[in-house]
């Protein structure tokens, strides 16, 4: 073998500790980079496709009645790919607590075969007969019914039917149930008819050959609206569906927060491995002079290091890259299930891997390999000379000597160690930085996001709200919820769906909205205006408007006179009032306003209640019995508890990757802070050998390297908080945009700054383990330590 | 001032092995003695020094200096201890790097508490006054030459008016000439009181010692009254 491979594997023996932890610390970064990146490339892939295998219908056709026959004249309309009858019932199936969940039954004709809005069987799928009650597989949880077992649903006469659970079916097209809180049954005809609903097709749900945008689909819509009209099979409305995710938003942001955490796996491991090798070279510098006294050239030093290094980090690609594969296939795994989408195909590709090892393995070798070349080029007078505590003069220590602390010396001379070697801080600042930072933004950002949740739900008068398959008159509603207990205040609204047609707008941009109507002198209407004014008691013309309307509806402001589409009426009204409100568009109008618009009369299909109780829950489900003994059985009872854990469930998509990677960044900042601690007290072994010798107690060297650490955590810290500030404010922006439509304002996190304050703890561990290392050994060892 | 008897120290090496630095040495130092402590290297002299000084601890024997049974005495009580009544002179001059010469000495009087805060920095500004820096006090270590740096550590070593000054090769590190302007400062402090022990291979620092011990495997093999021996510190 020859002497320089003797030389390196001695080495190698000699520095095992040292060479191990290197390797831990890439492995970590380069599984956590694969793992991030092949998730995101799968995930991509795969949400889009479960969703284009699902063929999510482009427009939904209603019909009074019949819809099949005119099933063969729609698939025969130019641009139309195919079609297919439904029908969808709203009701309730009672969990196996005893609950009542909100359930949406889709009728169809057959389970194993769809050409449009496809569903598929999943897992195990025998039952009696194939007969039953098929549940969307993110529902099992929310059931917790096996399949075979009889489950009980409302019928529309509020009375109870059962049915087998006859399996479970994935539909790749909706969001989970755990997240919507809703369960999504399937049935045949002959099911529905048993579950007490109509076995009659209502709706066709028309694919096209090419969708292009929505105003492709509603100028598709309106041509079908059109033809049927002349064939004497008129619609009562059609809409034009989506044509992406319900939750499409949510799984972008998730993959963006993939890939952000792959590059801060990566900056903090090529960080920590440059900082450990840099470390190493300080104790290597006497042995480069040495070589390079006896006729060493700085590249066959510098080889040596490489050599030793360089199989390292081969090996630890070997490692990491399949742990990293088998990582990114679980989080693969978590996220089918919280998004609910179909993964075929399990594979990242060859061309991401060759990419991964390519990017991960020359960023952390050129990181090791700096220090390396930077100390076999350093002088051979500078490195044999080296054997005292003397540094060079250097920018960094020039700027120390200006810094004066009050107090003793010994805290003037902590605070000058700190700035002592500006590369090995500025990193230790940018990983504690960056960590803390990115912890302290998902703790704020999530305590921001339900601050003005808790404060929209504050301004909502009602703590529970009923929906109701029917319009009923207002007056035997609200008598039947009155008398039970815990209800304070009972007041039966009003709903439609409406347009705005006017200036400005085409039949193509026609989008419906909500348009919600409240009794005159109402209780539970307390959105604070935030402009203009209250529409007048008993005003037929005026309405106040959510904020979140103008995003369809740009042209719609304060003071604005618009046009409401409902159906076939046109109503001409005002806009009087801004509102803020979290969630979709709504327009808000009196009675007066709201009978003017839709022409519906006294039909109710809302409750809004306020109850007295501690536990609204309770009063809901007395409610829901008083409600089914006045044969009014409602299809959704949502409380404020339930709304709020809805919104929390969504978050969560994007949230628990965020904690993740900011844990993992948190972590890795204290690490570097804790490992950067103790090298910086084992490297000046030496120098605290000299402090001894003077008269220093280890009590107080204990002290002012402490006081090192901990200023140098502090630094860290209040840059964690200045930037995740800002980061917050981003985020809170982003939510309020895409999510909430309401303003966010910053909310910072307590918690998230305690979890911070932990991160301290760990540099008062590194120091006092080191240091307790140190005074292990007498003066004179101290004095003689070579490193 | 100094008193050992029977020291034996040893070191372990690799494989368990023990090497005898000291072997049964016995030493007794007045105060105010100048000494120059001579030797071949592996003879010992640093061991000796270490152990006075109370940089380390004997694996057998009894030292005891300025009064004090150094046997027994926990950590802290050692290192103030030491503060107190050694002064250590170091070969590369462990000045701390962040800290100006003026700093260092203010650093020294501030651990050991024995100075009044309000009269430190005057104090520390007399001694360099005293070894000629007064004018470089400002400056950091690595801005002085090796001469400046040794006259540093030596009133460093002053700071708390040690009344033993302990030297392991003080002028090892510097030329000639300077090396005898460092030797004329122990002079003068030797006739200011101080008891002074110095470990050298210089010949002129140690002509200037008023005794000179000879140490050989550990052991005292000669001690005498201003006599040099001809061969003695030569490698």
């Amino acid at each position: 073998m020859s002497l320089l491979w003797r030389k390196v594997l001695g080495d190698a023996r000699q520095n095992g500790k040292m060479l191990a932890v290197i390797a831990l610390v890439l492995a970590m970064g380069t599984a956590g980079v694969v793992a991030a990146l092949d998730a995101q490339a799968i995930l991509k892939r795969e949400i889009a496709a479960s969703f284009l295998g699902a063929k999510v219908p482009d427009i939904a056709l209603w019909f009074e009645r019949d819809a099949p026959a005119a099933q063969a004249l729609v698939a025969a309309h130019e641009g139309v790919a195919g079609v297919e009858p439904r029908r969808v019932a709203f009701t309730r199936i009672a969990a196996r607590d005893g609950s009542w969940l909100p359930m949406r039954l889709t009728i169809l004709r057959d389970i194993d075969a769809q050409s449009v809005g496809r569903i598929h069987r999943h897992g195990d799928a025998a039952a009696a007969g194939g007969s039953g009650l098929w549940i969307e597989q993110s529902g099992a949880a929310l059931l917790a019914e096996q399949v075979g077992e009889r489950l009980r649903v409302r019928t529309p006469s509020g009375a109870i039917a059962s049915e087998p659970l006859a399996g479970f079916v994935h539909d790749p097209s909706v969001a989970p149930s755990v997240q919507e809180r809703f369960v999504f049954a399937f049935a045949t005809p002959e099911v529905a008819a048993r579950l007490g609903q109509s076995a009659e097709f209502d709706q066709l749900w028309v694919r096209m050959v090419q969708r292009g945008d929505t105003a492709n689909a509603v100028l598709l819509g309106e041509e079908l609206r059109d033809a049927l009209k002349a064939v004497g099979k008129p619609l009562l409305r059609f809409e034009a569906m989506p044509g992406s995710h319900p939750h499409a938003a949510l799984m972008n942001a998730m993959l963006r927060v993939l890939g952000v955490l792959s590059a801060i796996a990566f900056i903090c491991s090529a960080s920590l491995a440059g900082y450990l090798v840099s470390a190493w070279m300080k104790r290597e510098v006497r042995q480069v002079g040495i070589l390079k006294a006896i006729g060493a050239r700085w590249h066959q030093v510098a080889l040596q290091y490489v050599l030793l290094l360089g199989p390292l980090v081969l090996v630890v690609a070997a490692i990491a890259v399949p742990a990293g594969g088998a990582l990114g296939l679980a989080l693969v795994r978590h996220y089918a299930i919280s998004l609910n989408i179909d993964v075929v195909d399990w594979s990242a590709g060859s061309v991401l891997l060759a990419q991964q090892l390519a990017f991960t393995l020359a960023i952390a070798f050129a990181s090791m390999a700096w220090p390396i070349v930077r100390a076999s080029r350093m002088s051979v007078r500078e490195a044999i000379h080296d054997a005292g505590i003397a540094s060079p003069l250097t920018a960094g220590s020039r700027l120390a000597k200006s810094l004066t602390l009050p107090g003793g010396l010994r805290w003037t001379f902590a605070a000058r160690n700190a700035m002592r070697r500006p590369f090995r801080l500025a990193l230790v600042l940018f990983a504690l930085a960056g960590g803390g930072a990115l912890l302290l933004t998902t703790h704020s950002n999530y305590e921001s996001l339900m601050a003005v949740i808790d404060a929209n739900l504050a301004h909502q008068g009602h703590d529970l709200e009923v929906f109701l398959p029917r319009a009923v008159p207002a007056a035997p509603l609200e008598a039947a919820v009155r008398p039970v207990p815990g209800v304070e205040i009972a007041e039966a609204w009003r709903r439609a769906r409406v347009s705005v047609a006017g200036e400005g707008t085409s039949s193509t941009t026609l989008k419906l909205i909500g348009l919600a109507g409240y009794p005159p002198g109402s209780r539970l209407f307390k959105l604070p205006v935030l402009e203009g004014r209250a529409p007048a008691e008993g005003a037929p013309d005026e309405i106040l408007m959510t904020r979140t309307v103008q995003e369809p509806y740009p042209q719609v402001k304060l003071g604005s006179d618009v046009t409401l589409q409902f159906r076939e009426r046109r109503v001409n009204v005002r806009v009087v009032g801004i509102v803020e409100e979290i969630g979709s568009p709504v327009f808000y109008a009196p009675f007066a306003a709201f009978d003017a618009v839709t022409g519906q009369g006294d039909a109710s299909t809302v409750l809004r209640a306020k109850t007295r109780s501690d536990s609204p829950e309770a009063v809901a489900s007395a409610v829901d019995q008083a409600l089914l003994e006045a044969r009014l059985p409602p299809v959704q009872m949502v409380t404020r508890a339930m709304f709020r854990d809805a919104l929390d469930e969504h978050f969560n998509v994007v949230g628990d990757v965020l904690r993740m990677v900011a844990l993992a960044a948190a972590l890795a900042g204290a690490i570097v802070l804790g490992a950067g601690t103790a090298f910086n007290v084992m490297e000046r072994t030496r120098e605290i050998g000299v402090l001894r010798a003077l008269g220093a107690t280890p009590r107080s060297i204990a002290a002012m390297l402490l006081a090192e650490g901990i200023s140098i955590a502090a630094t860290g810290a209040l840059l964690s908080i200045a930037i995740s500030i800002g980061l917050t404010l981003a985020m809170n922006g982003a939510a309020s945009r895409g999510l909430l439509h309401v303003a966010v304002p910053l909310r910072f996190s307590m918690p998230g700054l305690a979890i911070l304050a932990g991160g301290l703890v760990l540099v008062v561990l590194a120091v006092w383990l080191t240091l307790r290392l140190s005074l292990r050994r007498s003066v004179r060892e101290s004095l003689a330590f070579e490193g | 001032m100094i008193q050992l008897e029977g020291i034996d120290k040893s070191f372990e090496l690799r494989g368990g092995q023990r090497a005898a630095a000291l072997r049964g040495l016995s030493l007794a130092v007045a105060p105010g003695e100048h000494v120059a402590i001579l030797g071949k290297s592996g003879s010992g002299k640093s061991t000796l020094l270490n152990l006075i000084a109370a940089l380390d601890r004997p694996s057998a024997g009894r030292v005891r200096v300025a009064g004090t049974d150094l046997a027994g005495m926990a950590e802290s009580a050692l290192a103030l201890w030491r503060g107190r009544n050694v002064g250590v002179v170091f070969q590369f001059f462990q000045l701390m790097p962040t800290l100006t010469i003026a700093e260092n000495l203010v650093l020294a009087m501030e651990l050991v508490g024995g100075i009044a805060p309000a009269k430190r920095r005057d104090r520390a500004m007399e001694l360099l006054e005293r070894v000629g820096l007064s004018d470089q006090a400002h400056k950091l270590p690595s801005t002085l030459s090796g001469g400046q740096q040794q006259r540093a550590a030596i009133a460093r070593a002053l700071a708390n008016d040690p009344p033993l000054l302990v030297a392991d090769e003080p002028t090892g590190n510097l030329d000639s000439e300077t090396a005898g302007a460092i030797g004329e400062l122990f002079e003068e402090l030797s006739a200011q009181g101080k008891t002074l022990l110095l470990v050298t291979h210089d010949r002129g620092l140690a002509g200037s010692a008023r005794r000179v011990v000879e140490l050989k495997d550990g052991r005292v093999v000669a001690d005498t009254q201003h006599v040099i021996p001809a061969q003695a510190g030569t490698a």
